[in-house]
């Protein structure tokens, strides 16, 4: 076993939960979630000689699969590394699909165009700001600007009535 | 007034990303086979997937085609995007889409780029575009990709700039220009790159960023990429001709149906048929482009009868005319098709 696999061996356990959990809600979906951060995780595996500290890992997977999710969102490559996983893990989706129907505020997330979908989860998910998102996707600040506002308006016309919230819904007509 | 939105926004993101349990994640092990295995696997269902190509080449070419001689993304240079531009990016994953891919070939004037259209299943047609332009061979042999073993390709369109990300698992690298290949060699690279983005999109001469591996680089191939790249001027880059239709390896019987696009002296270009192998010339005719006096290659067409040929493999040519007959300047440009007759 080579030490680049070691090393990637590692920092896939360190870190697959995390990016499961960023690639589920850009893709509002675990099987794509899981084929997301494999394809993150074969690119960086790819570059990993050049690819120096962890800090720069977690970077270049994390723009990896952004950049998959919102330019391709299903790659060639895609059906190639469908992941195996227990059908007793997929069961679980049911289960999730039940709370899911009742959350309008994600429902109207997984209704956005990508572009808007992945500010919104870069912003409030990853906390990233405005500059890194935009060096992330490639795009002007001022883009990242309008697509996230452009996507709150839609959020909030789909008036989020929300166990957690904590304002009224119908304040907001 | 967003405040309280985009704190529940922050709160429902967080509880969704909880719902997948603690115990969530990739085995690391299985990761890693799948991460060897991806890098194999690619490149093998990439060449099956394009032998299947060539044989479907024929039907989806030419309905891609009978809409095509007023569009030509690969070679107009009015930005203007035309409706309807194809192909589109969003094609569903059951149908093939008919792609325009730009490889090099030689001519009097050193490399240039010829296109060939190539037919694949993608709901990424332009990421597959630049893929099979740095990692599949053309189907005409005269062609060639500059790239080498171990060099993949994805792509993307912000609305401003075309992103081309080279995926580099050569040994060599991608950074540097290889030893054994010429500067205008490496520059005809990145060319047919460019080219190949802008026709996959259909939106004109849009600029492209290259990046290595996901980052940014200023160079590959030793080509200077630090910023957006324009394509490099139509005439000094592609081939002056180049045949779209047939496509090599074609079998026809009755007529023939021929189309390219070229740039010629006062738009004629020399078609001939001859048998493979043999130094008699079949058949030969000038074929008037739609012009020629314009920074951009022309459409043409012809329909050839083959009735009087007998059945066989046959070698199709369009050259650009020589008024001079070579005796100034660099001589023709040419494109050939072998062909077969039943």
């Amino acid at each position: 076993v080579s030490q680049r696999d070691d090393e990637f061996t590692a920092y896939v356990a360190a870190r697959s939960s995390g990016l499961l959990r960023l690639a589920y809600v850009l893709t509002g979906n675990r099987g794509d979630a899981e084929d997301l951060v494999q394809v993150a995780l074969t690119k960086a595996y790819v570059a990993w000689p050049r690819i120096q500290s962890e800090y720069a890992v977690d970077s270049y997977v994390r723009t990896c699969l952004v950049r998959a999710h919102f330019a391709g969102r299903r790659r060639r490559q895609l059906s190639l590394v469908r992941l195996a996983t227990d059908p007793q893990d997929r069961g679980t989706d049911a289960a999730l699909t039940a709370v899911e129907d009742r959350d309008h505020l994600w429902q109207a997330l997984r209704g956005l165009p990508p572009r808007q979908r992945t500010v919104i989860v870069l912003k409030y998910f990853e906390d990233l700001d405005e500059a890194s998102i935009a060096s992330l996707m490639k795009c002007s600040r001022g883009t990242v600007k309008s697509q996230a506002s452009k996507a709150l308006k839609t959020l909030q016309n789909t008036h989020p009535i929300d166990a957690n919230s904590t304002t009224d819904p119908q304040a907001r007509r | 007034m967003n405040d309280d939105l985009e704190a529940d926004v922050a709160r429902m993101l967080a509880r969704r990303a909880s719902d997948l349990g603690p115990e969530a994640g990739l085995d690391p092990n299985d990761s890693l086979a799948l991460a060897k295995e991806a890098m194999m696997r690619t490149r093998a269902a990439v060449s099956i997937a394009t032998a299947a190509a060539i044989v479907v080449l024929g039907a989806a070419g030419a309905v891609v085609l009978a809409n095509r001689p007023a569009d030509e993304p690969g070679v107009a240079t009015d930005p203007t995007p035309s409706a309807p531009a194809e192909p589109t990016p969003s094609v569903i994953d059951t149908e093939p889409v008919s792609l325009p891919v730009y490889y090099l070939g030689d001519t009097p004037r050193g490399p240039r780029l010829y296109r060939e259209f190539r037919s694949v299943q993608t709901a990424d047609a332009l990421s597959a575009a630049v893929d099979l332009a740095v990692s599949e061979s053309p189907s005409d042999p005269d062609y060639r990709t500059p790239w080498g073993e171990g060099v993949g390709a994805t792509a993307s369109y912000d609305g401003d700039v075309l992103t081309v990300d080279l995926l580099d698992d050569t040994a060599a690298g991608l950074h540097d220009r290889p030893a054994g290949m010429s500067p205008e060699e490496s520059a005809m690279a990145l060319e047919q790159v460019i080219f190949t983005a802008q026709a996959a999109l259909g939106e004109g001469r849009v600029p492209v960023q290259f990046l290595l591996d996901g980052q940014r680089t200023d160079q590959v191939l030793g080509q200077p990429t630090a910023e957006p790249l324009s394509n490099g001027p139509v005439l000094e880059t592609l081939s002056l001709v180049n045949i779209t239709t047939p496509a090599e390896g074609s079998a026809v019987s009755g007529s023939l149906s021929l189309t390219g696009v070229a740039n010629s002296f006062e738009a004629n270009v020399v078609v001939t048929l001859q048998r493979t192998g043999s130094t008699e010339v079949d058949f030969q005719e000038g074929v008037m482009a739609e012009g020629w006096m314009g920074e951009r290659l022309f459409p043409f067409a012809a329909t050839i009868d083959l009735a009087d040929l007998e059945p066989g493999s046959y070698v199709l040519t369009a050259m650009t005319d020589d008024p001079s007959g070579g005796a100034e300047g660099f001589g023709p440009f040419s494109d050939t098709k072998v062909i077969t007759v039943d």
